[in-house]
């Protein structure tokens, strides 16, 4: 059997079993948008100096930025949880028996990816048409180039820590707290966003282009060069090219470790899951 | 045919396989027996590529098995797992197209399968809200839903109850007659030996015996005697020479004869203890082979 139907196979039931809570999530944070946009409506209202030019622009970052970060975050603590649910149930020897991990692993990413990619959109969306329709504001210039930037490096970032916080689900321990377990990928991503925001007050300079061109940090200092112009094209070219590099090297290692520990009882160790892995393909 | 060949595997200075070697031919239901940690899951994983194997091969019908060849195998892990959430008949079928079915033929073959094993009327519920012998028969329904030619179980019969047990003692020799090979691991060695003709005992990794049940049942020099002698407890037993007690309850008690013995005299060691019920001749049940085997 062809792996690419393998993988839409369990892909579709990853989706399927998430149907309900992504409806919810998603309804949430549009109504939160929409929310948020009418209290500034009310608040502003009458107000003679609407934001203009670069101070505009500096907010779509920011709020572009921010949407980046809860979308990676929460999406990979999606993807340690199901990893980990996989392995408490215990259902995971059972798939393995005809499933290869690497398949199983890009499935249930894919899957949840997807989902995370869906929401953003249903955010910025929701935010840009409210905004329109209620007049509050108009969208300013950047906003194009933000929602490129924003989409296109949530999927390349999310290529890039997908994997790790599947690593980071099946090194759970039975009884452990999956988010435990995450709380590193998370500073990591931190580290990017705070990175990201600290060297724009100082007015961006090296430090941000340093950030920007690291894959870990790309993700959430990148678009924020985007939205402000401030980067050359060949610049954005070299960060996406080298985040998809760096990525797959993250999934081949952070795949192993996957592959190593789900199996495992117990407290995984580092060094256990990644001999463990050699016989798995 | 599935063949062990030489499985040798070390779990850091733990001995689990070493040099296990035994054949499941298509068509028989194997028992594959051993006390706790004797190597039988880690060699019933092997199968599926789940353990790296220090040395050794498993074949199938001569080749070492892919992940295409694997599809055609059906496992039930010691370790029962299954979605909670997801429905009896979606998971089942889910099952049944990951190992290459088409969505209509897996939800098809599903429905007939559950219907057999009396959920027919649970198909719509999520396993978690399925009891524990209920739970059991879905994760059968997943090892059996592809028509598997290779059917491995680990431990099937844990936690059944006779009549459950019996059931599905019937489902596997059903899958035997179809032309399947089935291997099922039991340390319950009383419970199996009357629901398989053929076994493979294990013992410390290695196969210590194997064969037909009544071959090596028949084939151990030693002969077991047991008797009910009413009201006459198990005093008596105790004090008839060449022989010893291995168990008594009430009055029934069995004796292992060591060395040649007179039948006679032992009848009528017996008539003196009183009324004679029962009196049988008996070769060693398995676990008493077992236990000659490796010497407990």
């Amino acid at each position: 059997m062809s792996g690419w139907r393998t993988v839409a196979i369990i892909m579709g039931r990853d989706l399927a079993a998430r149907r309900r809570a992504t409806l919810v999530a998603t309804g949430v944070i549009a109504g939160l948008a929409v929310a948020g946009i009418l209290v500034a409506a009310l608040v502003t209202e009458g107000s003679t100096r609407p934001l203009r030019g670069e101070d505009a622009d500096r907010i779509v970052g920011y709020l572009g930025v921010i949407t980046l970060m809860f979308g990676l975050v929460f999406t990979g603590q999606v993807i340690t949880e199901g990893v980990a649910e996989e392995k408490r149930s215990r259902v995971v020897e059972v798939v393995l028996g005809a499933v290869s991990p690497r398949r199983l692993l890009l499935g249930k990413s894919a899957a949840i990816g997807l989902i995370g990619l869906i929401e953003v959109v249903v955010l910025c969306a929701a935010v840009a048409v409210a905004g329109r329709v209620l007049e509050v504001f108009p969208l300013p210039e950047a906003t194009a180039g933000a929602l490129a930037a924003v989409l296109g490096f949530f999927v390349l970032g999310f290529a890039f820590y997908a994997a790790v916080y599947a690593a980071a689900g099946a090194m759970v321990a039975p009884h452990e707290n999956p988010a435990n377990n995450t709380v590193l990928v998370n500073l990591v991503v931190m580290v990017g966003y705070l990175g990201g925001f600290i060297s724009l007050n100082e007015g961006g300079g090296v430090f941000l282009r340093v950030l920007s061109l690291l894959p870990p940090t790309a993700p959430l200092t990148m678009p924020l060069r985007v939205v402000l112009r401030d980067v050359a094209a060949w610049e954005a070219a070299l960060s996406g090219v080298l985040l998809l590099a760096a990525a797959w090297g993250v999934i081949v290692l952070a795949g192993r470790l996957y592959a190593g520990a789900i199996m495992r009882g117990g407290k995984v160790r580092w060094r256990e899951a990644w001999r463990d892995a050699a016989h798995l393909r | 045919m599935l063949r062990l060949d030489g499985l040798v595997k070390h779990f850091g200075n733990v001995v689990a396989l070493d040099g296990c070697t035994f054949e499941v031919p298509s068509g028989r239901v194997l028992g594959f027996l051993g006390p706790n940690g004797a190597g039988k899951t880690t060699a019933m994983r092997a199968v599926f590529g789940l353990v790296g194997l220090d040395r050794g091969e498993v074949t199938w019908e001569g080749h070492p098995p892919d992940r295409d060849l694997r599809l055609r195998f059906g496992y039930m892990p010691e370790e029962r797992g299954l979605y909670p959430r997801m429905r009896v008949l979606e998971q089942v079928a889910y099952f049944g197209r990951l190992h290459g079915m088409h969505r209509s033929a897996a939800l098809c073959a599903a429905g007939a399968l559950l219907e057999n094993l009396d959920l027919g009327e649970r198909l719509r519920d999520r396993v978690q809200d399925l009891s524990h012998g209920n739970q059991q028969r879905v994760q059968l329904a997943v090892a059996l839903v592809h028509d598997p030619e290779l059917l491995v179980l680990d431990e099937p019969f844990s936690g059944l109850d006779p009549v459950a047990a019996a059931g599905l003692g019937e489902v596997l020799a059903d899958r035997a007659r179809a032309g399947a090979a089935v291997l099922f691991s039991s340390h319950q060695l009383d419970v199996v030996e009357h629901l398989c003709e053929h076994v493979v005992i294990v013992d410390r990794g290695r196969v210590v015996l194997a064969g037909r049940v009544e071959d090596l049942r028949t084939a151990s020099p030693r002969r077991y005697l047991e008797v009910v002698v009413r009201g006459a407890g198990v005093a008596w037993a105790r004090a008839v020479p060449g022989a010893v007690l291995v168990k008594g309850q009430g009055d029934r008690v069995r004796l292992r004869l060591e060395g040649p013995f007179d039948l006679g005299s032992l009848v009528e060691r017996a008539r003196r203890a009183g009324e004679v019920v029962e009196f049988s001749l008996t070769p060693p049940d398995l676990s008493e082979v077992f236990m000659e085997a490796v010497r407990r």
